[in-house]
Formats: structure tokens, sequence, C-alpha cells
């Protein structure tokens, strides 16, 4: 127990700058692939249908692909067809082709969810499309997609261990190197298994206070 | 640039990994339903101790990555005096993984069984202990069946990283033959269909079975 | 048995919490009570260890291990995984040796080295006519070289670096990767100018990817023995295995193995092979 805490505090501030990239991995990351989630399921709705065929074919692909396999392939195989990527920017690549799909789901069962008459209450007043979207949709669908969506964010954040084979020097890259030197994997890896459970479940914890913030609508009538 | 000796080469060894992702996958989906059912039920019905265990567990598997969670369990297995088994630690860790997982599906299966049925147990004099293994479980376990074979899909995509814990599955195999030979596209493309394939037998298994228990419900 | 693995898992959790107990190694004689030798390894080292298209385990180290294990009367079983974690599990008591190990003072504080098998000397593998032209670590100052993750390459070179920052220059910064291919594939593709390893993998990497121009440039770092690593409960397995590899190089097995795998024969020290620092 001593030892562990010495080697925590022996390569603390390695262990912060691996943390720090961790997070701004996951922050980046999960803007990219909600964003790419809002174009998959705009293109999903969209009339065309060749369009349509092609994202149910992308995600379907996507369901079915690791996203270690999809990781090597954006990394080591891309090149060859002149899609050069440094580290980081493969490993954001790869966390927002993976996750989008799975956003666009929940963004679309949360639209599914509000009922059509609103739209058209909307409509009757005179709101036009983006105000529609703007008023009346976008604020129930974010509430309704949000638990789904922090699941997905909560996902995203743990799959950036992964990147570590492909040297991106995040959290479990650092642990590895330590591990090397220390040569006591049981006692960082579980060190470094509850850095991850007290960031991850804070941001969990934050991302409710948003939910409760965004459904207080609905405590203020019932 | 694609190599078609290659490509052949990679398809016998790699269909013969998949042997191993698909025992893992199905090893580690039996440890994730016992996992899930003993969650579920500690927090449904284990009182506050349980309740609370159940809760850490949860959030434990759910706030760390499998990644991480390998190694420890790794780890963690040698230091019970089970070293190097391999493929024991990666369908525990992918297993107990994915029982968090598990555990949040039934415990909504759980709580959409009709109170009135339970009661209707108690009255002809059956135990709780009854009620819960002939009532309530095998409801939850069929109406979660779509959800749970998703939940197996995530657990087929797990496995590859089985190999940081010494088990060579369908990727590492691939990762092996790249390294022999220096090229990854062909391997790559392999493994790939591989994936898709196998993922696909379960989806359109999950989907068939949803498909059936929504005209049963009518 | 599913609640059983449970259970013990449990358990594993608060023993980890005290940590210390030793994990259950085998000594020689549970070695060979269970009639294996069970050895990890990560095969994609050639010409030390690497699979054939079969995917069956050969190469210099695999041919001298089974040899070896032959005289003691073992069967060789090999558990592969990649390097990264090989170390860790060999300590953990995952399998019995490892080979293919630098020996560093470090790691022998840790583990028991088997008398040396081979010498390696590190090599920078670079593009020709690219920004690599010298082997010296001052020519390589602020350059991006390709390594595997964890290796006494990638630990030399840490230790270059940190001589580089006391000198007022821009340390070599590192992409850690699993396999050499990979390295490769970075080096390939200008995400790194150069890659570090053992040079006589380099030179075979040379001779599979005759598509690139590629050049060893030098060596790097200076030589060191490498041998098979051994849990340290297990100093009588050592010990035997060291007699092995003794008997192997009297009777001119390792020689030939040496010509067979790398094209020439190196001398290699018996004892007192463990650095100070």
């Amino acid at each position: 127990m001593h030892d562990t805490l010495a080697v925590f505090i022996e390569y603390g501030p390695q262990f912060l700058d691996g943390l720090a990239e961790t997070i701004w991995l996951t922050l980046l990351g999960a803007l990219c692939a909600l964003a790419a989630a809002v174009v998959l399921q705009a293109a999903a709705a969209s009339p065309w249908r060749p369009l349509r065929a092609l994202v149910r074919l992308y995600t379907e692909l996507i369901l079915g692909l690791p996203i270690l396999v999809l990781l090597y392939g954006i990394y080591f195989v891309a090149p060859s067809f002149g899609l050069r990527l440094s580290a980081v920017a493969a490993g954001i690549l790869t966390l927002t082709l993976y996750y989008s799909p799975y956003m666009a789901e929940a963004i679309r069962a949360a639209i599914a969810a509000i009922p059509a008459g609103q739209v058209e209450a909307g409509n009757a007043i005179g709101f036009g499309w983006f105000a529609v979207a703007r008023r009346i949709v976008l604020p129930q669908a974010a509430a309704i997609a949000l638990p789904a969506l922090v699941g997905l964010l909560i996902g995203l954040a743990k799959d950036t261990a992964i990147l570590s084979i492909i040297s991106v020097k995040e959290l479990s890259y650092i642990t590895k190197q330590v591990v090397s030197r220390t040569f006591m994997p049981f006692e960082v890896w579980a060190g470094v298994a509850l850095i991850y459970w007290v960031c991850l479940t804070a941001l969990e914890v934050a991302m409710r206070r948003l939910e409760r913030h965004l459904t207080r609508h609905r405590r203020a009538v019932s | 640039m694609f190599k078609g000796d290659l490509f052949l080469e990679a398809i016998g060894p790699v269909a013969s990994a998949a042997l191993v992702t698909v025992q893992l996958t199905l090893a580690a989906g039996a440890i994730s339903l016992l996992a899930g059912a003993l969650a579920a039920s500690a927090q449904v019905g284990g009182g506050f101790f349980g309740a609370f265990v159940s809760r850490a567990y949860v959030s434990l598997m759910r706030g760390t990555p499998l990644y991480v969670q390998l190694l420890v369990v790794y780890f963690g297995l040698a230091f019970a005096g089970l070293s190097g088994q391999a493929f024991l630690a990666a369908a525990l860790a992918i297993g107990i993984n994915s029982g968090a997982y598990s555990a949040e599906i039934l415990r909504g299966a759980i709580a959409a069984i009709p109170p009135g049925q339970i009661e209707a147990a108690q009255a002809i004099g059956m135990s709780r202990w009854r009620i819960w293994q002939r009532v309530v479980l095998p409801q939850a376990f069929i109406s979660s069946l779509p959800p749970l074979t998703a939940e197996l899909t995530i657990v087929l995509k797990s496995t590859p990283l089985a190999s940081v814990v010494a088990v060579t599955e369908m990727t590492y195999t691939g990762v092996l033959i790249q390294a022999r030979n220096f090229s990854a596209i062909e391997v790559f493309a392999v493994v790939a269909v591989g994936y898709i394939a196998l993922a696909q037998v379960l989806l359109r298994g999950s989907r068939s079975l949803e498909r059936r228990f929504r005209l049963l419900r009518g | 048995m599913n609640l059983k693995s449970l259970g013990i898992l449990a358990l594993a959790a608060v023993l980890g919490a005290s940590a210390a107990v030793p994990a259950g190694a085998a000594s020689l004689k549970d070695v060979k009570a269970k009639g294996t030798l069970v050895v990890g390894i990560d095969p994609t080292f050639s010409p030390f260890e690497f699979t054939d298209s079969t995917g069956k385990i050969v190469g210099y180290d695999p041919e001298i291990i089974e040899a070896a294990a032959k005289n003691l009367g073992l069967k060789v079983e090999y558990k592969v995984m990649p390097f990264s974690g090989i170390l860790p599990a060999l300590i953990a008591g995952g399998f019995d040796i490892t080979p293919t190990l630098n020996v560093t003072a470090e790691r022998a504080k840790r583990i028991d080295y088997v008398v040396p098998t081979a010498t390696s000397t590190n090599a920078v593998l670079a593009i020709k006519g690219g920004k690599v032209a010298s082997a010296d670590i001052g020519a390589l100052s602020g350059l991006t070289c390709a390594v595997k993750q964890t290796t006494q390459p990638e630990q030399m070179m840490q230790k270059l670096n940190k001589e580089l920052e006391a000198s007022g220059k821009k340390p070599v910064e590192l992409l850690g990767f699993e396999t050499i291919d990979q390295t490769i594939v970075a080096l390939a593709d200008g995400r790194a100018q150069c890659v570090v390893d053992d040079k006589s993998v380099l030179v075979e990497a040379v001779g599979k990817r005759k598509d690139l121009a590629l050049v060893v440039v030098g060596d790097i770092g200076g030589s060191t023995p490498i041998g098979w690593g051994v849990n340290k409960a297990d100093a009588d397995l050592t010990a035997a295995l060291s007699a092995e590899v003794a008997k192997l190089k009297a009777d001119g097995t390792i020689k030939k193995l040496q010509d067979k795998y790398f094209g020439y024969t190196m001398e290699l020290p018996e004892k007192d092979f463990i650095p100070a620092q």
C-alpha cells in the first residue's frame, strides 16, 4: 500500500499529463461525435433514398465492428489510401466514426418521442421550420436524449484508453510506461482504475445535474 | 498494394481464431447474465446492504475502462493463485463488465412486472424466493431478450481487448499475421469481415426475437 | 463454476488491497511435475521469434528453448501477448519464462536471467535521403522516433533524451507501438522520421519492406546481452536452464542457430552479464 502510494507520488506529474490528455480527448471526441451524429440523423431523415441507404449501411457496419479494429484501420491501413493522420487525430476520428451512429440513434428516438401535434400546433400559430425546431422540438428532445447520450459519453471516455495502442499518450499509455519501470502491475492498474472511476463518476453526476436543469419544466408542471 | 495471396493466407488462421472469439463471447455472455441477474435481484430485493453492493458494482464497472479492468482482473487472479489463466481472466473481466449493463436491463424489466402477479403468487402461498425464481426472473429474462442480445453484440465487440492478457482471438491473430508480412490491409479486411459477419448473426437474431415478442404481446 | 469465479474475483480484490502476496510461481520441481515449460512470448520480433505461415511460433530463441526443454524432458507451451504485458505477467506468474529480454539492471532487480543467448545492438532505421542521416543522438534531437512500447530500446532513448535535455537540446519525441511492423508504418508515412530497435530485427524489416527505401543509419546506445527472464521465485529453474544453454553452446548448436537466423555468430558472456547500472 505504502509502495503503491510512493509510485503514484513519484510518477504524479506524468499521470497528470496523461489524465489531461484523456480529458481533452474525451471532450473533443464527444463534440465531434455529437456533431457527426446530428449530420447522420439529418441524412437519415433526408428525402433522398440513396443517402438514407448509405447511412443505414454505415450504421450497420459500425454496429458490427469493434472499435479496436476501426482504430487499426484508420491508423495503419488508411495511409495506403492517402489518409495520413497523427495518432491523436486518428484517435479522435475513430471515436467520432464509432460513436456517432449510436448518438444519432439516441437523437432519433428522442425526436420521435415528441408528439407530431406539437409541431402542427407550432405551425398553426405561425412558427416557421426553424422556430419549431428551436423552440419546441430541440429543448424537449435534448432532455429526452440526454440520459442515453450521457451513457455514450461515458463509453467514449472509457474507450480513449484504447488509443494507447497507437501511441496516444493518455492515461493508460502512461500507466504501461510506469508499470514497465515499477513492476507493480496490479497495484498500479488498480490505482489507475480508481482515477478513472472518480473522474467518470464526477462527469456522470455533473451530467445528471444538467439533465435535471433541462427537465425542470416537467417538475414545475407536475 | 492489395496482395491477394496475403488475403488468402489470412483466411484460415483468422477463421480458426474466430472460434476463440465466439467461445469468449459466449463465456463472457453467460457470466454477464449471471452477474446481471444477481445484481438486479440484489438491487430490487436485497435490502439496504444488497442494494448498496449492487450499486457499487454497477458504478465501478461503468466508471472504469474495460481495458483497465482486464489488466486488474488478470493480475488480481494471479494474487488469488490463478496466475496465467488467460481465458478465465478475459471471460471474467468482460463478463462482469457487461454484467453491470445486463443488471440495468433486467432491473428495468423487473420493474415492469405488474405487482398484481406478485400479490397473486403470495396469495397462493408461494415463498419470496419461489416467487423470484418462478414468476419474476423468468418473465424479466424473456422481456429483456432483445436488449440482452444487443448487449451480447457489445460483448463480441469487446473481445479484441482480451489480447492484452494473452488470449489470441481474431484481432490479435490478425496483428500477428501483419507483423509477419509487414502488410496490414489484407488481414484487416479479413478480420473486419469476420466481425461484421458474427455481429450480423447476433443483430438479426435480436431483431427476429424482438419481432416475435412484439407479436406475442399483441 | 460461475459463482465460484465471482467469489475468487472478490477475494482477489480484497487481497489486492494488502498486495505483497507472491504469485503462485512454479519451481523447477513443479514445472517437471506438470511436464510443460510455459513460455510467454511476443512473436512479432523476427528473427528472434515470429510466426510462420501456419501460425506456428518459430525463430532463434524458440529453437533454443525447445532444445533445452527437450533435454529436460519438458514440452513447450506458448502464451502469446504484446510485449508491454509480458514482464508484468511474468512477475505475476502468468508463465515460467520469457525469451529475448535485454538484460538491464532495473529489470534484474525484479526478475532472474538465464545466461544470455544473444547480444543486441540498437540501431536507427530511417528513410534514405530523409531527415535522419546519422545515428548520433544530437542529430535526432527534435525529431520523432517510433519504438516498441516499454522495451529496452524505448527506455534507452528516454535516457538519452534526459542527456539531450541536460545539454539544452530538444528531446526526441517517442511514439510507442506494439509491433515492429507498426513502427515501420509510422516511418513509411512520415509520421515518424526514424525507428529505434535491435539491429538484426531492423535489418529483417528492411528486407520485408523493399517497397520503401529503408536504411539502417547506424548503431545507437551500445550493446547489451539478451537472455530469457524467469520469475525470481524460480532460482532452480533459472539454474537448470542456464546449464542447458551452456550445453547447447558447448556442442555448437547455438552457433549454428546464430548462423541460420542472423547470418553471423556472436560471443556470449557466461557470467557477470548483469550491468551494475
